[in-house]
């Protein structure tokens, strides 16, 4: 008789060899992830950058203020500036100045550091400080021609010391104090603000 | 046993129906995409504000009032230039409520049907005009027009533009509407002399 071997009993699988922890996901994209770390702020500031310099680039317009206390004089674009006088003018006859309004004479005393060439700046501006609404020279409005010796606007054939002299109409119900803005042609995004309150 | 043999045929037609009532419901889900898609300029357009005749309508930095609708054979403006024609002008009111930056009522278009009339420039109008922050200046604007277009209704677009020179995207527009009908058309009509509003 034949007897079959006892089945044995099932032998241990042998251990396979464990295979090598897998290196961390983070870790395995270590590389792309600091290029990404890297290119994202480069990209936004890029654009960033690229967006902002066609808005205020090529000295279009002036955004950064230096603000002058009231009476104070300040330095810009080679010459000095100020002290600004503003007045209300109480005695508006002879000039066309609508009812409910008043008329604002803001006067800027420039004097040109250079005895050969003067500056050029753009007519002054006046700006509530509260609100930030703006008003530009009225003086054809109320019926005054252009004066060269009362300039609005610096210009390049003018040098030594001078004043620009520039009206403004503004409702009754506007109240002070304001800004003058000043800007000279040369500087760039800076520009000057004078505080009146006249 | 047999299957039954429409099981499989089902199938088959399914197979081939499916695909294309898929193609015809993806189509038809574009076409409707299309249909409802707003024209590439919807993104930009001004923001409009209806306006009324002696009604002030204000927009982000514009206000204006529509005082008159007048038709006319023929206009004069105050220095004394006229001409014939067929005309509608309409005087206004309008100043800025913020900034003075490039404010000039920059857009002055009419609509009749599919047509679009700009504001002459010719004489004395208040096409193009500076506006004043807060206080209203006033005038007439002069539109020429074919003989037989003062019929049915119109559309007066105003606006102030502060980029392009000619739109107003992203920003506000007066619109009335005028009947045209309802205007009695005169010989002759003198357009009101630019100045303050009083």
């Amino acid at each position: 008789m034949n007897i079959p071997p006892p089945p044995l009993p099932p032998q241990p699988v042998p251990p396979q060899p464990a295979p090598a922890p897998r290196a961390s996901w983070w870790r395995r994209n270590r590389l792309a992830l600091i290029a990404l770390a890297v290119l994202a702020p480069a990209a936004a500031l890029g654009i960033g950058w690229h967006e902002w310099h066609q808005f205020y680039g090529y000295d279009a317009r002036p955004y950064l203020p230096t603000v002058v206390d009231d009476g104070g004089t300040a330095e810009l674009a080679g010459a000095s500036w100020g002290p600004v006088r503003s007045v209300e003018v109480a005695d508006t006859t002879g000039f066309d100045v609508p009812e409910g309004t008043t008329l604002i004479a803001v006067a800027v005393p420039v004097d040109v550091e250079s005895s050969s060439e003067g500056i050029s700046c753009r007519t002054p501006r006046l700006v509530q400080q509260q609100t930030g609404r703006e008003w530009e020279s009225v003086r054809f409005e109320i019926g005054l021609l252009s004066d060269p010796d009362e300039p609005e606007f610096c210009s390049t054939d003018q040098t030594g010391s001078y004043e620009l002299l520039v009206p403004f109409v503004v409702p009754d119900d506007v109240e002070g104090p304001f800004w003058v803005d000043v800007w000279p042609h040369d500087a760039g995004g800076s520009f000057l603000r004078f505080s009146v309150d006249p | 046993m047999t299957t039954p043999p429409a099981a499989p045929a089902r199938r088959s037609l399914l197979r081939v129906v499916l695909p294309w009532a898929v193609t015809l419901v993806l189509l038809a889900a574009a076409w409707g995409l299309v249909k409802i898609t707003l024209p590439d300029e919807a993104a930009q357009a001004p923001f409009e504000t209806v306006a009324e005749i002696g009604q002030p309508a204000t927009t982000r930095n514009l206000v204006v009032t529509v005082t008159d609708v007048r038709a006319a054979r023929g206009v004069t403006d105050a220095a004394g230039w006229s001409a014939e024609g067929t005309w509608l002008v309409v005087d206004l009111e309008a100043s800025t409520q913020v900034s003075q930056d490039a404010a000039l009522l920059g857009v002055t278009r009419l609509l009749i049907g599919d047509r679009e009339f700009t504001a002459t420039d010719r004489g004395a109008t208040f096409a193009k005009q500076r506006l004043i922050t807060g206080v209203p200046r006033a005038g007439s604007l002069a539109f020429e027009l074919p003989a037989d277009a003062l019929t049915g209704t119109a559309t007066l677009q105003l606006g102030s533009p502060s980029g392009a020179v000619s739109d107003v995207p992203l920003d506000g527009m007066v619109v009335l509407t005028i009947d045209l009908d309802a205007i009695s058309v005169e010989n002759e009509v003198a357009l009101l002399e630019n100045g303050w509003a009083r």
